[in-house]
């Protein structure tokens, strides 16, 4: 009962905010909105849309191909990268030869990345720039090299974990396949860095998690039909 | 293969660049429920109609248009250029980030000459003033306030206000109120953005303890632990009670050396049936510590001095190396200079015992007689000594201290104090010279210093500060061109530098000092240059000043005393000094000050201030003693009273907050064998809000505090203090201005017959006077250095409606000095005078009178209560309580007289370190000299006078009844004496034992008959002298 009692507050609480601002709406046209408020800090629905328009261009699909939960996906995404920011601002850009590279792969995933016209071509279609594409791209990499910072350290992988996924996991998936036995020395490698990265992803989960506990994340629900993209 | 696909999938998840979804966030984020995708209209589009499309007119509805002018200076939109994305996304963080609101969202419309923005918000509101009704104490409103945990300013939300309630519920609970309700109501302040939180309570009844299990290895029946603890079934339930019941507890095994016993109310099991709280008691027990030296006898006793583990009732590494430390100090102390200490632990195998034990390898005794220092320009001896461990045998160390790496230690801090002066090839080495003066157990240190030359500052300058002048910078520094350089120096000068940003409203200011070498300075006499470097930050400036929580007050009052105004840059020492000037109106208990939206970006903050009125009525009473010599004994025929002490009561009531204005009335009693005394008091500290203390004083008293009459008094006085100089709240110059209007009498008169119509009447008094203070005193309570200066005057007379007509001046002169100061300890022997001479002159019908003179018809004397009295621990300490002066030739009761001089003098020796009393024990040794005389003239006569006048002339009867007694009082009575001074907060407690060297002789008649018939006195002659030896006991120092 408390509960529900609760979940009601904070429902008056959102519907009172969504019709102070509705009674002073005026007649204009609606440029941009708050999706998300992440310990003070303010996610537009245009960051939103950029957001969903640059993983559509990465991946070489189109905007509206994207399921709602696809869609709601990205705002979370959005969300925990400000999460992480918080915790540690990257102190060192990302490097050009990597960001180049990415730029690459992702030109390739485009035909029409074959010729300068047409990757500028797609890029405008999807409301983007090259200085926009490799921006994001940066930035993407600079986070991804501050998580590896903070958690990879952490990360001891003991050869007991290694023969172990070797013989209870991919001698029997390979056997399955019908594929060729590999020795243990020919792999460990191989496995030490599945392992070591597998146990990254449960740390990171980890830390998200904590993260989203003790921060404040809000989304108005009010008005939430016309809030996704 | 399987493996890159992981990888991949690891890279997927880090870079958040792909659409694989993350169960977690679904868990984690609130989203808005999910939508079909063909109902999600895309929003990007729509700003693109008016890119690029000049901007005419930007608006933030609901907002005052002052703060809407300073939120959108901070935005990258301005009026007349063209829109863009970047800068209208820009702005919207820009103006939540500020932490105004709780929603935005931007509008657009077109008009003639371009387009109209509109940002649409939702306010957030911030925490205003909390508090709590409906409890009275245990706990207490104040302690329900501070468990809700909302911040005065911090943002609103329901999120905080439901935690708050929670916390509130567990508090009640954990007090015995498990029927508690809470409820909360919310006052919403638009204007100030705030919420104003107020909890009702409805505690109920208090639970009562009751079942107590034990659970563990206790030692105890339950019914002794119960009593151990006082923690009874059926008392209330407290938090205090129950944590103190485990203090004791704990207590009770730590008695028991079981220092590592653990002792927790495990089970809290509320039964709403009966109201009560059973609890479950864990204890474990522990072993039995004990310790034990080897190697060296060091007694049980020492050894539970020097290892803190039984003062902390805990065992542990920290504690046990401290142990060792301190042993090894204590040794080094002994002068086993290289004595070593081990420390290990032997426990039972049964676990009930453990044994702590120091290992002692002691080594050769010596005594270090001597440290030798040479070299040294800059400082002296004295100085370098008293910034070294290791010290020569004295009074505090019977053989020195010293260790390898106490002298190691002693080179690095030579070193660094030379460094931190600019010698920075300063080279220190020591050598440690045994057999000194040929003997083997006689050790001296010898200290070389090879100072070097001194860096000098070759240039000042300050960089980065582009707000506040240089010229407003440079003055405060300490460092200058051309002196020595000094790192201590340098560090007071950053710390000057960010005092004044911080109070010019750069909250975030930081200052990096570096130095640069002057490369064309020869390397004989280096230089270097010194840079301040400054990065100001953003400044910040006062909004509006929100003060809340009066209710009584005025608001003018509590405004005055505020020294935050709006426009102004935000000073942090503002707001201290507001809370500090409004907690000394004495008007609130509580005064918090706050910034509204700490963590917002905006530049203009609301500062608020939370005030909680303190109870307007207050009550307080005391008891007390005075104990001293010459106390009157009423109803005795003793002139020189008697030894003795005298109980005292207090009763005061106080009403605060008269009118709502920064005014009291309070009325207070004093009760005791030698006053009665009954004082209303009326007090206005801040008349004309100016620094005029008013008062209004009406006063009965009914006091013996000469042996010779009782003084009834009723008086009322005016009175006006002027502060005239004043340094942080510190009053060093005032004058009082005071009219006072009194009736006076003696009875119980111990005088000759011939006086007692003329003394024993009635006389009323009416006195304009002033009081003079000059207070430049390092310590009001605990004088080291400086002055202390009054002037006292006032003219009696029949045009103020007095019946005698005299007027008085009372001067008093101290002064203290400091010498002897020892570096290490900072205390110092301090010599300290006090000099007073007073004197009334009578003039009209008012005479003075000498021993046993008869007055004339129509004569006037000055009433008995209102002349000069001299005697007692706060004056003469050679005399008993005003014994001092002229007496009355038949009775020998001291009479006053019409002029004073008194000269204290006093040796005050720094505290010494004894047992158990550590450094709170001090000891003066005193000279007072001086008297009371029947006139001023007599006074001045009497200056060169060492002895009593002819005191052969106070041992004949003269005339009937002794009246034409020749025995004169004119002379300086001389007292050397010895106290003693324990420090308490309120000042130390004073024990003064004085020895007059010259007492006086007097006559006095014993075996007194009172003729029925005429009422006159007869009696046998005979004489007494006032006793050599005195003591007094008070609190605070004789002046």
């Amino acid at each position: 009962m408390t509960g529900l009692m609760t979940v009601w507050k904070h429902f008056a609480w959102w519907l009172l905010a969504s019709a102070a601002l509705t009674a002073s709406a005026g007649a204009g046209q609606i440029l941009d909105r708050m999706v998300a408020n992440v310990n003070g800090h303010i996610v537009l629905q245009s960051d939103w849309e950029e957001e969903l328009a640059f993983e559509a261009f990465v991946n070489a699909r189109t905007s509206d191909s994207f399921t709602v939960e696809e869609r709601k996906a990205a705002l979370d995404r959005l969300i925990d990268q400000e999460l992480l920011r918080e915790q540690v601002r990257p102190s060192e850009t990302a490097p050009a030869a990597e960001i180049a590279a990415r730029v690459s792969e992702v030109r390739k995933l485009h035909p029409e990345g074959a010729t300068d016209e047409g990757w500028q071509s797609a890029l405008q279609r999807c409301g983007l720039t090259q200085a926009d594409l490799e921006k994001r791209l940066g930035e993407s990499i600079q986070l991804m090299r501050m998580v590896e910072a903070r958690l990879r350290p952490s990360i001891q992988i003991d050869q007991k974990a290694v023969e172990s996924y070797y013989n209870e996991q991919l001698i029997p998936d390979l056997k399955k396949a019908g594929s060729r036995e590999v020795t243990l020395p020919e792999v460990a490698g191989h496995i030490r860095d599945l392992l070591a990265e597998q146990r990254l992803n449960q740390l990171l989960h980890g830390w998200l998690a904590t993260l989203h506990s003790v921060s404040r994340i809000e989304t108005p629900q009010a008005g939430a039909g016309d809030q996704t993209p | 293969m399987r493996l890159t696909g992981a990888k991949l999938a690891l890279a997927v998840t880090m870079t958040m660049t792909m659409m694989a979804s993350s169960a977690l966030s679904h868990a984690q984020a609130p989203v808005p429920p999910a939508l079909p995708a063909t109902e999600a209209p895309s929003q990007l589009g729509t700003i693109t109609d008016y890119l690029g499309v000049p901007v005419t007119e930007i608006e933030l509805p609901g907002v005052p248009a002052e703060d809407a002018a300073h939120l959108l200076t901070a935005t990258p939109l301005k009026l007349g250029e063209p829109l863009t994305r970047p800068a209208l996304r820009d702005a919207m963080h820009s103006l939540f980030a500020t932490g105004r609101f709780a929603d935005i969202r931007a509008e657009a419309e077109r008009s003639a000459a371009g387009v109209r923005l509109r940002f649409l918000t939702v306010p957030n509101y911030f925490i205003g003033h909390v508090t709590a009704d409906g409890v009275s104490s245990s706990p207490s409103s104040n302690q329900l306030v501070t468990s809700s945990r909302l911040q005065l300013g911090e943002l609103y939300s329901q999120d905080k206000l439901d935690q708050a309630l929670a916390n509130l519920q567990r508090v009640l609970e954990e007090n015995g109120f498990h029927r508690s309700k809470v409820s909360v109501s919310q006052q919403r302040n638009e204007a100030q953005h705030q919420i104003d939180v107020t909890f009702h309570v409805e505690p109920g009844p208090r639970a009562a303890v009751g079942q107590i299990v034990l659970e563990g290895d206790v030692g105890y029946s339950k019914d002794e632990l119960q009593e151990m603890a006082k923690f009874h079934s059926g008392e209330g339930v407290t938090a205090n009670r129950l944590t103190r019941a485990l203090q004791r507890i704990r207590a009770r095994y730590q008695k028991q050396d079981r220092l590592l016993a653990q002792v927790s109310a495990a089970v809290r099991t509320y039964r709403p049936t009966t109201n009560t709280v059973d609890y479950t008691f864990k204890v474990i027990r522990g072993p039995v510590v004990e310790i034990a030296a080897e190697g060296f006898r060091i007694t049980q006793r020492q050894l539970r001095k020097l290892v803190p583990i039984y003062e902390e009732g805990a065992v542990d590494d920290d504690l046990l190396n401290e142990g060792r430390r301190n042993l090894q100090n204590h040794l080094q102390a002994l002068g086993y200079f290289s004595a070593a200490v081990n420390v290990s632990q032997q426990g039972a195998q049964d676990g009930k015992s453990l044994k702590v034990i120091y290992t002692i390898t002691p080594g050769d005794r010596h005594r270090l007689t001597a440290v030798r220092v040479s070299g040294n320009h800059l400082f002296e001896d004295d100085l370098i000594r008293g910034q070294m461990l290791s010290q020569p045998a004295g009074r505090l160390f019977s053989h020195g201290r010293y260790s390898d790496a106490l002298l190691e230690n002693d080179v690095r801090n030579l070193q660094e104090l030379y460094r931190s002066a600019g010698f920075r090839q300063v080279q220190v080495t020591s050598k440690l010279l045994e057999k000194y003066l040929g003997d083997p157990a006689q050790l001296a240190i010898e200290i070389e210093i090879k100072e070097g030359p001194q860096t000098r500052v070759s240039s000042v300058s300050i960089e980065g500060n582009y707000n506040i002048p240089t010229e407003q910078l440079t003055p405060r520094l300490s460092t200058e061109e051309g002196q020595g350089f000094n790192e201590s120096s340098l560090a007071d000068d950053r710390d000057t530098i960010l005092e004044k940003y911080f109070d010019s409203g750069f909250t975030n200011a930081t200052i990096d000092v570096s130095y640069v070498p002057d490369t064309t300075s020869p390397p004989e006499t280096p230089r270097v240059g010194v840079v301040f470097n400054i990065h100001e930050g953003e400044q910040f400036f006062v909004s509006k000043v929100f003060l809340n929580g009066l209710h009584y007050t005025r608001p003018g009052v509590a405004r005055r005393e505020v020294r935050v105004q709006p426009t102004a840059p935000l000073s942090q020492q503002d707001m201290l000094e507001s809370q500090r000037s409004l907690y000394n109106l004495g008007l609130f208990n509580e005064v918090d000050t706050a910034i509204q939206n700490p963590d917002g970006t905006e530049s203009h903050k609301n500062v608020l201030i939370s005030v909680r009125e303190t109870k307007r009525y207050t009550f307080d009473y005391g008891i007390g003693f005075e104990f001293q010599t010459g106390q009157p004994a009423v109803g005795t025929n003793q002139p020189l009273g008697q030894t003795g002490v005298s109980p005292r009561v207090s009763f005061g009531i106080s009403r605060l907050n008269i009118g709502g204005r920064h005014q009291t009335v309070t009325a207070k009693t004093n009760l005791s064998r030698l006053q009665q005394r009954g004082l209303i008091t009326f007090e206005a500290p801040k008349l004309l809000n100016r620094d005029l203390n008013f008062s209004i004083r009406l006063l009965y008293d009914n006091t013996v505090d000469v042996s010779t009459f009782t003084s009834q008094r009723t008086e009322a006085t005016l009175q006006i203090v002027q502060i005239l100089k004043k340094i942080q709240e510190r009053e060093l110059d005032s004058i009082a201005y005071r009219f006072s209007y009194r009736r006076v009498q003696a009875s119980n008169i111990q005088v000759s017959d011939n006086l007692i119509p003329l003394l024993s009447k009635p006389t009323r008094v009416g006195e304009p006077n002033f009081l003079y203070v000059r207070n430049r005193r390092d310590n009001d309570l605990e004088t080291i250095h400086g002055s202390y200066n009054t002037v006292e005057g006032g003219v009696a007379a029949s045009v103020f409606g007095s019946e005698a007509d005299f007027s008085r001046l009372l001067i008093k002169n101290s002064t203290y000095y400091p010498f002897l100061r020892n570096r290490r300890t900072g205390t110092s022997f301090v010599l300290a005078r006090s000099t007073s001479l007073g004197v009334q002159v009578p003039f009209g019908s008012t005479v003075l009178l000498d021993p046993g003179e008869d007055p004339t018809t129509g004569q006037v004397l000055i009433p008995l209560p209102e002349r000069f009295y001299m005697g007692g621990g706060s004056s003469h300490r050679g005399f008993g309580l005003n014994q001092a002066g002229p007496r009355d030739p038949f009775t020998g009761f001291p009479l006053g007289g019409s002029a004073l001089f008194l000269n204290n003098l006093e040796l005050r020796f720094p505290n010494a370190t004894l047992p158990y009393l550590h450094d709170n024990i001090g000891f003066t040794i005193f000279q007072d000299f001086g008297n009371v005389f029947s006139s001023p003239r007599n006074m001045f006569h009497s200056f060169g006078q060492w002895h009593q006048p002819d005191p052969s002339a106070c041992f004949v009867e003269v005339g009937s009844n002794n009246k034409d007694s020749k025995c004169n009082y004119n002379y300086m009575s001389h007292a050397i004496g010895l106290g003693v001074r324990y420090q308490t907060p309120i000042g130390p407690l004073r024990l003064d034992f004085g020895y007059n060297l010259n007492p006086p002789f007097f006559p006095s008649f014993t075996n007194i008959v009172v003729n029925e018939q005429n009422g006159t006195r007869t009696g046998q002659f005979g004489f007494q002298r006032a006793g050599h030896f005195n003591f007094s006991f008070s609190i605070g120092q004789s002046f």
